[in-house]
């Protein structure tokens, strides 16, 4: 696994390389700020939107002058699913996942998973808060959920 | 068609390139123009509308891949119409062809570089049932769908795959509702047999000659017009939907439940002069049961939330249903090989309206509609075409 040398962000995937893909936006401070605990979006300086961190470009405006915010890492679950299927053998024996599209309390929505912490099944308007996990996959902390 | 059995995409294309042509009577010095769609899975090389002018040695006056995602088989329709009603081409080829010979078998590398974003949503493993079941479990929470509704889809899709020569699922038998909701369960909401046939047959090849009214009604006397479309390319990643935007259609990014097709679909009504009422014979994309409940409601046939019950009434039931919905067995039972599997949606429809359909044989259809899309419901493409008894085209 190619890893970038100095953020250990992973670069290729069985040998493709992402930016061969998909050319790398400006993220790095995204992810100082996960190294922090903190989940960070963008703002549009012109207009005042709140984005994804992967947006290039304010999707109300179109400015590329958006600074970086931290956000509560507050939202709701807007949909989810359970993922009772080993489509790549990292998931093997971990089976049931849940994916999720988050709705944060800034109003981005944001794919990540779902970690189940207890009991509760997670269903779609529960409240969820943004933990920061590191796993076999992905070596450094990055975003995940848990029911509040 | 062609029929699969190890060939590539390209040789698929050919072979269907030359039955197209002996049925349109058309020599291939003839074509002026050609369009493919999105790449097939089986054959990456870049612009396949050039490497197959290469292969057949034509030099065409127009020539793209229309990749609105899958669904650009069906706007090469419209397309193509305009070029020839402008008078700047005749005898235009609209070919597809897919030999995912292992489509699995990149989905490490492939399926979720494809679909989601590589720099942010690949670390959590997304996979396309996946993201379609973020469609499909909103959906449920926004109309209350039960499984047994979406479970209609499947059972009367394979009614008529197992009446095609060329479905994958034809010599598998019919299904009942409790034989879907009691397969296993692969991603919430979806059972197996909620899920369509990826990957099969392993190779197909779909070819359309459109051409100018006074050249169709010389070579044939069963023409099939092409009397409105529209489309909408409205995301690439589904994961990046949902968002601000005052572009319209505004009512697009604050919902999954609704495709591009919705709005594609009015278009092509609109242009064709006629209602939802008065197709005969529809294909509409059904990669998952409840997928294909959402683009019944975006084709116009019933209202949003309200295909559960337009199922449940019979509508589209193999036989007796008002709609007959598609009669090759749909992705669900006909299946998809990869890229493009609207083109089968197409060569279905058409040859339903020109009374020589390879299955079942739907009476008197004098009118058609195709809604395909493509990735993750990303856009849409509508097409509608008519016969004769539908009065031709104005």
């Amino acid at each position: 696994m190619e890893l970038d040398p100095d953020l250990g962000l992973q670069l290729s995937i069985e040998g493709i390389p992402y930016a061969r893909v998909h050319p790398q936006p400006d993220v790095r401070a995204f992810w100082e700020g996960a190294e922090k605990g903190e989940l960070r979006l963008r703002k549009c300086k012109a207009c005042g939107a709140f984005l994804h961190p992967g947006k290039i470009a304010c999707t109300k405006c179109l400015s590329q002058e958006l600074e970086w915010v931290k956000s509560s890492g507050k939202g709701t679950i807007y949909s989810l699913c359970k993922v009772n299927y080993v489509f790549t053998p990292e998931v093997e024996g971990k089976l049931p996942y849940f994916l999720a599209l988050i709705k944060l309390e800034e109003g981005v929505y944001f794919f990540g998973i779902i970690l189940k912490q207890d009991a509760r099944e997670p269903s779609i308007e529960m409240s969820v808060k943004t933990v920061f996990d590191s796993d076999n996959f992905f070596e450094r902390p990055y975003p995940k959920f848990v029911l509040v | 068609m062609g029929k699969g059995e190890n060939k590539t995409p390209a040789q698929l294309a050919v072979e269907a390139t030359r039955r197209a042509l002996d049925n349109a009577k058309l020599s291939k010095d003839e074509i002026d123009g050609l369009f493919t769609s999105r790449p097939p899975q089986g054959d990456h090389r870049a612009q396949m509308n050039v490497v197959l002018a290469q292969t057949m040695k034509i030099a065409p006056k127009f020539s793209s891949e229309l990749t609105i995602h899958g669904a650009g088989i069906v706007s090469a329709l419209g397309y193509a119409s305009l070029l020839v009603s402008a008078g700047l081409a005749e005898n235009i080829l609209i070919v597809n062809a897919e030999a995912a010979l292992d489509p699995m078998g990149d989905r490490r590398t492939g399926n979720a570089l494809m679909e989601t974003n590589v720099w942010f949503d690949v670390p959590y493993r997304p996979f396309t049932p996946a993201l379609y079941a973020l469609i499909a479990n909103r959906y449920i929470h926004e109309y209350g769908v039960k499984p047994e509704q979406a479970a209609v889809l499947p059972v009367q899709n394979r009614k008529w795959a197992v009446r095609h020569p060329y479905a994958s699922m034809k010599d598998k038998g019919e299904i009942t509702v409790d034989d879907v909701v009691n397969s296993r369960t692969i991603v919430s909401p979806f059972h197996l047999l909620d899920c369509a046939v990826f990957g099969r047959p392993v190779g197909r090849g779909g070819a359309i000659v459109v051409t100018s009214m006074e050249r169709a009604t010389k070579l044939t006397d069963r023409p099939v017009y092409i009397l409105g479309f529209g489309e909408r390319a409205v995301h690439d990643n589904l994961t990046d939907r949902l968002g601000e935007s005052n572009s319209p259609p505004k009512e697009l990014w604050s919902t999954i439940t609704t495709s591009g097709g919705a709005f594609a679909s009015r278009d092509a009504y609109r242009m064709a002069g006629i209602k939802s009422d008065d197709i005969d014979v529809a294909h509409v994309s059904d990669q998952f049961s409840y997928i294909g409940m959402i683009n019944l409601e975006d084709a116009g046939f019933c209202p949003k939330g309200k295909a559960a019950k337009y199922l449940e009434e019979g509508n589209i039931d193999f036989g007796s249903g008002r709609l007959a919905l598609n009669t090759n067995g749909g992705f669900l039972s006909f299946g998809q090989t990869g890229a493009g599997g609207c083109t089968d949606f197409i060569i279905e429809t058409a040859r339903q309206l020109r009374g020589d359909a390879p299955g079942q044989q739907v009476k008197d259809a004098r009118y058609g509609l195709i809604l395909g899309h493509g990735g993750v419901m990303s856009c849409s493409s509508c097409c509608i075409l008519g016969n004769d008894s539908a009065g031709g085209a104005s």
